[in-house]
């Protein structure tokens, strides 16, 4: 076990490193000069070539590169280009309530979809079956911010019974997760049902019947708990939806996260806050593959030795 | 165009037999073929728009803001008095452009990267595929929102940055594809006759990839023309006063109290479209993938 995780953290490594370099280079291939943009806009040329200098934009990018992953290994993030402050500070608020938002969420997404999912399989091509499987579908083609406006309509507004944009009471917190926790849902009852079915369809499921073990034991006993793994992944993978999701659920609700700053960054061109938060979005992804991946082990033995 | 895109699917080693079982499992599945009868509708809405629409997409009118549907404006009108209706179906005609624009972008680059590492082995293929790993640490859509942070956010520059961040996806599947077909006999025998690396790839490799490719490419419209419209909605795709469906909402949810129309509508034009890709994608797979099918028991 400790062979195979020290073998994921050591791939890891390399794949953050790629996703720095990335986003370096995208970030540098902005038209326009960085210094030009960092000064002030009555600067003269003298005061940006001294920006130029003082930001070390003047060396080459190799260079640049490498001082840019020694900061960001120290924890120095540079500043906001708009408001002044440290990127490390503004981010620091943020980054809890949106992963507060995706754990919330994801709750959702398992709860539904594992449900949904497992009822399906157990009565292949029966009502609840196809209900069920519509209503993935109809998770799944629904675009976030729509969902989320259409509750926002229905109850904050005509019903007013919850809270419509903020965040601070648990209650803040149940429109924006089930918009988002709903996409993931549909995926993952489609996989669960799939997986469930073929897990049901096997020799050992078949003698486990014949030897009378009642159904209900059959199903979470030996069917459930071995359709897990392909599941397990889904949900991991799903995480990366839930980040990008978060982005516009955020903005639709108002939720004071890590989404709402990088599109307002983007807007007003605040690159060090792009460049952080994308990085802190593809670190926490990767944190959380990894997170399945050791999962995966746990609940699966062969891996290990694989 | 169904027709076409499974001839297209089962061109290679298959039989007539299995060309008629695909196009039959198709057509009995009712859900397939809701999916289809959406996207025809669609496709006549944007090319006909300009035809069916009952107002030009872009005429103000002051005097009628923000009124609800009624006999002249079936949809209701918006905060400049334009007609909801013919905006919808003008962005029938972006949001299918974008979907197919951004796929194509995304298909052709990603197919190349994965087909071309692949096939030579070696140094060509680590490269491809940590590039690939890489991009796929990335969260879906903020790889897009990345790309347009760059760009500057517009329409075209959306379809791009869509296209670019499904590449992946492809290369991911053309490289399993590859690496299964690599193997068959017919890729061997064509070797043995003296048969060029690049002929192989392109006349006996690839044509084999198209059935899955097909399939994958009609999922990926839907999510393409979902991350568009996000996009659309950000304001980091496309700008007012262009009838994008995303754009038209963000747009709308200022007067989500007083003109929920304004929401409701674009809203749900996405949805009954993203809706038809999956429909239609889910039912050509079980058409074109008999082994799935056969496993889920269809």
């Amino acid at each position: 076990m400790h062979r195979y995780l020290a073998r994921r953290v050591t791939i890891m490594v390399p794949m953050l490193l790629g996703v720095s370099m990335i986003v370096f280079v995208l970030i540098r291939l902005i038209p326009g000069d960085p210094a030009e943009l960092l000064a002030s806009q009555w600067a003269t040329a003298e005061d940006i070539a001294l920006v130029r200098r003082a930001w070390g934009l003047d060396r080459p990018l190799p260079v640049q590169y490498a001082v840019f992953l020694g900061n960001l290994l120290r924890g120095d993030l540079g500043r906001s280009v708009a408001s002044g402050v440290p990127v490390a500070a503004e981010i620091a608020g943020r980054y809890p309530a949106t992963l507060l938002l995706a754990a919330v969420s994801m709750a959702v997404a398992v709860l539904v979809g594992g449900t949904a999912g497992i009822v399906s399989a157990r009565r292949p091509y029966s009502w609840w079956d196809n209900g069920a499987m519509v209503l993935a579908l109809v998770g799944v083609s629904m675009p976030a911010f729509w969902s989320g406006l259409m509750l926002i309509l229905l109850f904050g507004v005509i019903l007013g019974w919850l809270p419509a944009s903020g965040m601070g009471t648990p209650r803040h917190v149940v429109l924006p997760a089930v918009t988002l926790g709903l996409v993931a849902a549909g995926i993952i009852a489609r996989q669960t049902r799939s997986s469930m079915l073929e897990v049901l369809g096997q020799d050992y499921i078949r003698t486990a019947r014949s030897k009378g073990v009642d159904e209900v034991a059959v199903t979470y006993r030996h069917a459930l708990k071995n359709a897990l793994i392909p599941v397990v992944t889904i949900v991991g993978l799903q995480f990366g939806t839930l980040l990008g999701g978060s982005v516009v659920v955020e903005s639709v609700f108002a939720w004071p996260g890590m989404g709402r700053l990088l599109v307002d960054a983007v807007l007003v061109r605040d690159y060090p806050i792009v460049q952080a938060s994308v990085l802190l979005f593809a670190a926490t992804f990767a944190l959380i593959n990894l997170l399945v991946d050791v999962l995966y082990a746990f609940l699966d033995p062969r891996i290990r030795y694989g | 165009m169904a027709t076409r895109m499974l001839a297209l699917g089962v061109t290679g080693p298959r039989s007539r037999w299995a060309q008629h079982r695909a196009l039959r499992t198709f057509l009995r599945n009712r859900a397939a073929e809701a999916g289809l009868a959406i996207l025809i509708l669609l496709g006549l809405a944007a090319a006909f728009a300009g035809t069916i629409s009952p107002h030009p997409p872009l005429a103000a009118d002051l005097n009628r803001m923000l009124q609800p549907p009624s006999r002249a404006h079936p949809l209701g009108t918006d905060e400049l008095g334009r007609d909801l209706l013919s905006r919808i179906i003008y962005g029938a005609r972006i949001s299918l452009t974008l979907g197919f624009v951004s796929v194509s972008i995304g298909l052709l680059a990603g197919t190349a990267l994965g087909a071309l590492g692949t096939y030579r082995g070696g140094w060509a293929d680590l490269l491809c595929m940590r590039f690939v790993d890489v991009l796929l640490s990335f969260p879906p859509v903020l790889l897009a929102i990345c790309i347009v942070a760059v760009m500057g956010p517009s329409l075209y520059n959306a379809m791009i940055a869509i296209g670019i961040a499904q590449m992946p996806v492809y290369a991911r599947l053309v490289r399993g594809l590859v690496l299964a077909i690599r193997e068959q006999q017919y890729v061997e025998a064509a070797r043995a006759l003296g048969a060029h690396d690049s002929r192989i790839l392109l006349r006996h490799i690839l044509p084999n990839c198209l059935s899955p490719l097909i399939v994958q490419s009609t999922l990926q419209v839907a999510s393409a023309i979902l991350s568009a419209a996000a996009l659309g909605f950000l304001g980091l795709g496309a700008q007012p006063p262009t009838p994008e469906w995303g754009a038209m909402l963000s747009k709308g949810r200022l007067y989500l109290r007083v003109a929920p129309h304004l929401t409701a509508f674009p809203g749900l034009a996405i949805f009954v479209t993203v809706l038809g890709f999956n429909l239609f994608g889910d039912g050509l797979r079980d058409a074109l993938d008999p082994r799935m099918a056969a496993r889920l028991g269809l």
